[in-house]
């Protein structure tokens, strides 16, 4: 039980004081729902990232992250290894070949289902 | 996490374009989105999505740019818990009026009368009935102490916006009362309602309906509504000829204010609601010339109920982080009941506070977010049975952890634990888990295990008791609540759900296994027929439940839902371990629904057709039965057309209890109100026959 206590006041501490997160915006290439899920899964699998979300019309992932820990040179790498690309990095061939159909967004003009 | 949408939905789309209208959102439009979405989670639900939120609003906004049919019952393929969503469509297709009634196009829970005289329903869910089904109003609990047996016949169906079903223990935010089940109704927000709303409703049994809604806003931020229902039910009838109405006489009338407030920039939304209602009914005997029936004054039973209730809610997201949020929820009321029962008579008072704050945030990333917060309730119950007078203040103290986990793919995962202190009973802990597993894309698993725990208000919780001239015994263990203990329960179960497709038909396959065992329980016995006891539960007392349902969605008009149910519920009654009576063991269900593709202007034809199959049911021993015995089963066929002659005008006629079928001599002893055998608690099908109704709604945008 003390333990339990002791571990909330933490998390609450930490949530209160904890360094003020930093907001950016990358734009990132995708076309779907199916694409909006696994450019989230990738953004937030790198340490410091908090908080993501990718639009789907204006392909624009907005990031809330931790400066002191959160790499964005590592996001990019990151988002293009699950194969989406971003202005930095491009996904490999290979990784983009297995994307599902409707995610193959370099085929040109977005669709969305 | 789905069905979330559905609530929030039609929040957001409305802010969204108030945003879009006053220019806001070129401006800002990401963090406004999402402010929207944490805002009404933080206000309004507390059992939010595990995956980031901005994924959900564009979720919402496909479906509104495609405009796809929206089901009416919303199951999720995210959240960890078990929570069927029943969305405002869907709750056009009941035939009518309050809470109660909304359930009886949904398999999930069942519906039926409690007794003969009074006209009110109970539900049960997992084959356990309403006291053990926590209702929580906007996340705070309500339908408890006073209003559990008229509860659900006090919030008009028109002022619900939408219904969250939980099977299984619900969050460990909402307190420990949960056992079988949690209801969670959302109430219509004056941001998204429309300026005017009317409904007028008749049916063949003299009950009349009147709703009115009126909403505005006063600025940008601030909006206010008036909701305004009455009805009453002004002809006695007696169908089956035994000389008692079969539905009470009576008349209610039920206002809510409510004021909203939205600060999206800042993050701030707030609510504060005022509610007060008034409710007569009369039921008993037919009215005579003399005021006499065999030489004896006329058995009636009158009721009057007042109920006020304020209630706020504040909320504040952090700007910079749209992943915390602090919340604040307050809840006080007044239920007064006075009633009599032929020659008895019932008084109840209820004085009950309610007390919340809530901080959610990450640890770490959006994949493990946790809610913290603590509680305080109060309760004061005076009640005056017969002259006996029965006083009671009850008030905990609690607080609560809730971590989730999600990996953004096929695994979710809600642990909660709280600690509480209870005046009556002390400190105790309550632990609550539920897991999510989708091994492929269109197999969801659930599994669910956790603990609940109530004062069970044995009077008010069971008035039919009033009904029956049976010696009524308190076989008490000398504990704290009418000399009882609390009642305790365990539930685990867990839910298999796979969806597929036939070409463009949807199938949607969910199977349910519950069990809720009973470690404490006030046990009611009717197995006696010249007592009714209250007892301390000896030995076992469980409720398992099984739940197959298929739906099937066939474009572009025509939606099919079927189901079956069986529900093994056994008590110990007097050292035998029997199927509590009056109890189905089975269940059948079918509804086939029609739409059609509405035109511009918005007319349309909508039909539905609802059957349910009741399996037998135990009987107690009477003076008519005396051996017990079984119920026949039977079968109920409900049907609504309505037409909507544009966006803002639409009528609609049905008919409830097509075949007809009532139940032979629904009371014991009828014609002898004041022999010890009289029993109007005996119900196991309809008094009440045919009847057709037709109701308008017309909304001025």
């Amino acid at each position: 039980m003390k333990k339990i206590i002791l571990y909330f006041a933490l998390v609450f501490a930490t949530g209160l004081y904890a360094q003020k997160p930093a907001k950016t915006t990358l734009e990132v290439k995708g076309n779907c729902s199916l694409c909006q899920k696994r450019i989230v899964k990738a953004t937030l699998s790198v340490k410091g990232v908090k908080w993501a979300a990718w639009d789907i019309p204006s392909d624009q992932l907005t990031l809330i992250y931790d400066p002191s820990k959160a790499d964005l040179a590592q996001v990019e790498k990151a988002i293009a290894a699950s194969g989406h690309d971003t202005k930095n990095e491009k996904a490999p061939k290979e990784v983009y070949e297995k994307l599902p159909a409707c995610c193959l967004y370099r085929d040109g003009g977005k669709h969305v289902d | 996490m789905k069905k979330y949408i559905g609530c929030s939905y039609v929040y957001c789309a409305a802010l969204l374009i108030y945003l879009l209208s006053t220019g806001l959102a070129t401006a800002a439009p990401k963090a406004h989105y999402s402010w929207c979405t944490e805002a009404v989670h933080l206000g309004m639900e507390q059992q939010k999505d595990t995956i980031p939120t901005k994924e959900i609003i564009i979720e919402k906004l496909d479906e509104v740019t495609v405009e796809q049919r929206k089901k009416g019952l919303q199951k999720s393929y995210f959240e960890p818990k078990n929570v069927v969503t029943v969305n405002a469509a869907e709750l056009l297709k009941a035939a009518c009026c309050n809470l109660s009634e909304s359930f009886e196009t949904n398999p999930s829970i069942d519906v039926s009368y409690s007794d003969a005289l009074m006209g009110a329903k109970q539900i049960k869910m997992l084959g356990l009935s309403s006291p053990y089904i926590q209702f929580t109003e906007e996340n705070i609990p309500t339908i408890r102490g006073a209003a559990q047996t008229y509860g659900l016949s006090f919030i008009p169906g028109t002022w619900v916006e939408s219904i969250q079903i939980t099977k299984g223990v619900g969050s460990v935010a909402n307190g420990y009362e949960s056992m079988a089940g949690q209801i969670n109704t959302e109430l219509k927000k004056p941001f998204s309602e429309p300026l005017l709303f009317v409904n007028a409703f008749a049916s063949q049994g003299g009950r009349q309906e009147f709703n009115t809604h009126w909403n505005t806003s006063l600025n940008g931020r601030w909006h206010t509504g008036l909701f305004v229902h009455a009805n009453r039910r002004i002809e006695a009838m007696d169908a089956n000829g035994d000389g008692f109405m079969d539905m009470p006489m009576g008349d209610q009338v039920n206002l809510m204010h409510r004021w909203q407030y939205t600060d999206t920039e800042k993050g701030w939304v707030g609510f504060a609601t005022l509610k007060w209602l008034k409710d007569d009914k009369e039921a008993g005997q037919m009215d005579s010339q003399e005021g006499l029936m065999g030489g004896q004054p006329l058995w009636k039973s009158i009721t009057s109920t007042e109920r006020l209730e304020g209630a706020f809610k504040l909320g504040y997201v952090f700007p910079e982080m749209p992943y915390q949020s602090i919340g604040l929820q307050g809840n006080l009321s007044r239920h007064v009941q006075q009633s009599t029962f032929g020659q008895k008579a019932y008084d109840m008072d209820h004085i009950s506070g309610y007390a919340n704050g809530l901080f959610q945030s990450i640890i770490g990333s959006t994949q493990n977010k946790f809610k913290a917060g603590g509680n305080l309730t109060f309760d004061q119950y005076e009640e005056l049975l017969n002259g006996s007078e029965f006083r009671r203040r009850d008030y905990s103290i609690g607080s609560f952890f809730e971590y989730s986990y999600d990996n953004l793919d096929n695994i979710g995962l809600v642990a909660g634990v709280r600690a509480d202190w209870h005046n009556q009973w002390g400190a105790f802990i309550t632990p609550r888990l539920h897991l999510r597993y989708n091994p492929w894309t269109k197999t969801t698993l659930r599994l669910a295990a956790g603990s609940g725990r109530r004062a069970a208000n044995i009077f008010t919780e069971n008035q039919n008791i009033f009904l029956t001239n049976r010696l009524l015994v308190l076989e008490n263990n000398a504990g704290p609540i009418y000399g009882f203990d609390p009642e305790l329960s365990w539930n685990y179960g867990g839910s298999i759900r796979q969806t597929a497709s036939l070409g463009s038909i949807g199938l949607d396959l969910t199977l349910d296994l519950y069990r809720t065992q009973f470690k404490d329980q006030v046990v009611v016995n009717w197995e006696n027929p010249d007592r009714l006891s209250f007892q301390p539960l000896m030995g076992s007392s469980y409720a398992n439940s099984a739940l197959a349902s298929l739906e099937i969605d066939i474009p572009t008009h025509w939606e099919v839902r079927l189901a079956y149910k069986m529900d093994d519920v056994k008590t110990t009654y007097d050292g035998n371990l029997v199927q509590r009576p009056l109890q189905p063991r089975k269940r059948a269900f079918a509804q086939l629904s029609y739409q059609s593709t509405p035109n511009a202007a918005g007319a349309q034809w909508r039909w539905d057709a609802t059957y349910h199959g009741v399996g037998s049911q135990r009987l107690v021993a009477n003076v008519r039965n005396p051996y017990g015995g079984y119920a026949p089963s039977y079968h109920l066929v409900n049907s609504q057309l309505t037409k909507a002659f544009s966006k803002t005008l639409e009528v609609y006629v049905g008919v409830e209890n097509a075949t007809n079928y009532t139940q032979e001599n629904p009371i014991i002893a009828a014609s002898d109100p004041y022999n010890p055998r009289f029993d109007a608690a005996q119900i196991y099908a309809p008094v009440f026959g045919r009847m057709g109704y037709i109701g308008m709604r017309w909304t001025l945008l």
